[in-house]
């Protein structure tokens, strides 16, 4: 039987450590999504996600179930990477395309069903590094936005919980960074 | 009837499916009659995917499996949330941060393992050739006392004489032999070394 995630938050409040690893494993992976995309450093966005989990569960007593779990745990997420940027002023970056696996391992996705014409191969990876290249421009904000929306799928309402802010600010910061991706790509035709 | 600046207003709101079911109708409409908002909306469809599948791709690349397990140990113990990395990761970071020089992902264990041997290697050749070439003279010395000691005369011809000593009744004379470096040491009484 799977719980919900009232249930389980209800548990791990109540010291069950075991509710609390369902939950961790059962979001790990969306929040590695954003940070991923915030920090673009494998190991600097798994050490994040970690801290989150952990800050997650020492708040979990004043965690009230108003808005949803995921979207508390991406608040925490998001901000502990916009921290996490400030600190290190000398992060080295690892480029996305660079991090994408190649080979017979490379997952289905980015890589064209088939793999059968290596044009579209070569400007699927070129269009992966033109996009990357124009979320690394933009701020912390803009880049939390588009990955909230673009990849995890939130709604507007939702994405202004996270970030704090209201609707209005998050329709133009997603306007910005979707204009900003899309002159990107205008030259790759 | 809207227009293309309206549907540019719009394409926000299109994109993320949040139009008005009236509104959706006019934008469809549109997109059917005019090539260049149809191009557009596509392109930006096509950004959508390719940003949501790279992110997918790099995040199922990742190996999430300890995760669980550092969270753990900090809850319980109560402490700091403490990098669970493998042995390469701080020497690679280490290389990128020097001198401002960017390391590229391609620097992985098995090259950095491979470079580090070889650097082990070539320093414990250098280490045991230098050394090499200065130990013999002790050595030489020691094995060739008699030579030096009893044919002392055919060796003065081509040799340096470093140092020559004489007193009553004997002559004491140190060389070096030029081609195995061996210290002489060469003793004679008085008559010997004068040639009587």
């Amino acid at each position: 039987m799977e719980y919900g995630d009232a249930e389980l938050v209800k548990q791990a409040q109540e010291g069950d450590k075991e509710a609390f690893r369902v939950l961790v494993q059962r979001y790990q992976r969306r929040i590695l999504s954003v940070v991923i995309g915030m920090l673009r450093n494998n190991d600097d966005a798994q050490e994040v996600v970690q801290e989150t989990f952990i800050r997650a569960y020492r708040n979990l007593p004043g965690f009230k179930g108003d808005s949803s779990l995921y979207t508390w745990l991406y608040r925490i997420a998001v901000n502990l990477s916009i921290d996490f940027q400030r600190r290190e002023k000398k992060r080295t970056v690892v480029p996305f395309d660079e991090s994408v696996p190649h080979g017979e391992d490379e997952p289905a996705g980015i890589s064209p069903g088939g793999g059968e014409d290596p044009f579209v191969l070569v400007r699927n990876r070129e269009l992966v590094g033109k996009v990357f290249q124009a979320i690394e421009e933009l701020t912390p904000n803009h880049r939390a936005v588009i990955l909230l929306r673009e990849v995890e799928g939130l709604s507007y309402e939702e994405i202004s919980e996270v970030l704090g802010c209201s609707m209005g600010t998050v329709m133009s910061r997603l306007h910005y960074a979707r204009k900003k991706l899309h002159d990107s790509l205008v030259d790759l035709g | 009837m809207i227009t293309c600046n309206d549907f540019a207003e719009r394409l926000d709101l299109y994109l993320d499916h949040r139009l008005a079911r009236d509104e959706q109708l006019s934008v469809d409409r549109h997109l059917h009659d005019c090539d260049a908002c149809s191009a557009l909306a596509g392109r930006h469809q096509e950004r959508q995917v390719i940003l949501r599948t790279a992110v997918t791709d790099v995040v199922a690349a990742v190996d999430v499996s300890g995760l669980w397990g550092a969270v753990h140990r900090a809850i319980e113990h109560d402490v700091p949330a403490k990098r669970v990395r493998a042995w390469w990761v701080p020497l690679r970071d280490w290389l990128r941060g020097a001198g401002g020089w960017t390391a590229p992902a391609w620097l992985t264990p098995l090259r950095l393992t491979g470079w580090a041997a070889a650097a082990v290697a070539a320093i414990v050749f250098v280490a045991f050739g230098l050394r090499a070439p200065g130990t013999p003279r002790v050595q030489v010395a020691e094995r060739q006392p008699a030579v030096s000691m009893s044919k002392p005369g055919s060796q003065l011809h081509n040799v340096r004489v470093d140092s020559l000593q004489a007193s009553e009744g004997h002559t004491v004379a140190t060389w070096m032999q030029p081609h195995t470096g061996a210290q002489i040491i060469w003793v004679a009484d008085a008559d010997a070394a004068a040639g009587r």
